[in-house]
């Protein structure tokens, strides 16, 4: 092999090696998101971040928007009703650390829990739901309103994934939204019940 | 002429793979997914590898060493891996890269040095070991194309496949050092 071809075989390399290294850490947002979830949630932005002034259809069958929740703190998450692995574990932590919360504090957060069935969560079944968790009167069981679920998963930074069997694998992060609108923390799902109550009084 | 239709057959695995009902028995687990097919495909790209009558140039064997190592690195995050589940065009670039993978390594490899050969083959299977370590002891989901205990079987597959490939590598290269019986 000539001394040129040797330069031009480690120049190639060189490049090879470059160009593949760039595409991953372009591809992982700077090495920080390897998973849809992640890369959904970076792709967001960063906190604190204003909330996307969605609308959505509550249990009760009434369109309202995520602005009018304004002067609270509100806990947004998605899930879907026929979920029989993380959704029901979300909810009963949701339920748990919410009746937890005295009574002053629970005034100051509402829950917004946002289907990704739009088949299957009708007005019926999430109110269903809702009595079943307690009927609490600052959690919401929602339908998104407007054009569809795309526009409320992609602003907050949810993932969501409809499997050809028929379950909906999505993120499951909550987003707190604060009384001005702003996003200003994402609990990582499943968080510990306690430490989650802890976290939220510290905002409340 | 036998060259030509071992050509077709070579070529025909990636083609097949990419048939809806093929790519759906394939995309049901994630073992088959990220295990099965890539080694379907790596077992293709080497017997074109063995077919075709192409010149090659050494020069450039670190290089296609190095793309072939980063195409699988590329296609074992796990966003790349749901992408496929998504996209068409993303999934006809999965099986196209380690179609890819199979022939550049085949096919330039064996050009390297045997110390640059053995280094490679201990890190490329110390990498397998990593990346099953990572996917068997997630208890979060990584990939949401597919659920939690296959990619924990997949995991514990890589683990197997690492490790058996690491020892494989240790004993050819004590083979390999050792003098034979007699000679001094």
């Amino acid at each position: 092999m000539t001394p040129t071809k040797r330069v031009i075989g480690l120049l190639v390399c060189l490049l090879a090696a470059a160009s593949g290294a760039g595409l991953v850490y372009a591809w992982t947002l700077g090495l920080s998101a390897f998973t849809s979830y992640s890369y959904a949630l970076n792709k967001a932005g960063p906190l604190p971040r204003a909330a996307p002034d969605i609308s959505f259809v509550d249990q009760f069958g009434n369109e309202r928007r995520l602005a009018s929740l304004r002067g609270r703190h509100v806990l947004v998450h998605v899930f879907y009703g026929t979920c029989l692995t993380v959704c029901p574990i979300v909810i009963e932590e949701l339920r748990e650390v919410y009746s937890d919360l005295p009574t002053a504090q629970r005034r100051k957060l509402m829950i917004l829990s946002i289907s990704v069935d739009s088949v299957s969560d009708t007005t019926e079944r999430l109110l269903d739901l809702w009595r079943e968790e307690g009927a609490f009167e600052g959690w919401i069981m929602a339908q998104p309103a407007d054009t569809s679920i795309d526009r409320v998963t992609k602003e907050f930074g949810i993932w969501v994934f409809p499997k050809a069997d028929g379950t909906i694998n999505h993120s499951a992060d909550l987003f707190l939204i604060d009384p001005s609108g702003r996003i200003v923390r994402v609990f990582p799902a499943q968080a510990n019940n306690d430490r989650l109550g802890r976290e939220l009084e510290k905002y409340l | 002429m036998k060259n030509i239709s071992k050509l077709l057959i070579v070529f025909l695995v990636p083609v097949v793979l990419l048939l809806p009902r093929i790519d759906a028995i394939f995309s049901a687990t994630m073992p088959r997914k990220a295990l099965a097919e890539p080694f379907l495909l790596l077992t293709a790209g080497w017997a074109l590898s063995r077919l075709s009558l192409s010149r090659h140039i050494s020069a450039f064997a670190p290089s296609a060493v190095v793309a072939a190592t980063l195409l699988f690195l590329f296609w074992m995050i796990p966003r790349s891996i749901d992408l496929t589940q998504i996209y068409l065009g993303t999934n006809v670039l999965y099986v196209l890269s380690f179609f890819a993978t199979g022939f550049l390594l085949s096919r330039y490899l064996p050009l390297l040095p045997g110390v640059a050969r053995t280094a490679f083959a201990l890190y490329f299977s110390s990498m397998l070991v990593a990346l099953g370590l990572l996917y068997s002891s997630q208890s979060t989901l990584l990939c949401s194309a597919f659920t939690l205990e296959d990619q924990h079987a997949f995991g514990w597959m890589l683990v197997a496949l690492g490790l058996a490939a690491y020892l494989l590598v240790l004993a050819s290269v004590t083979t390999w050092l050792v003098p034979p019986a007699g000679s001094r």
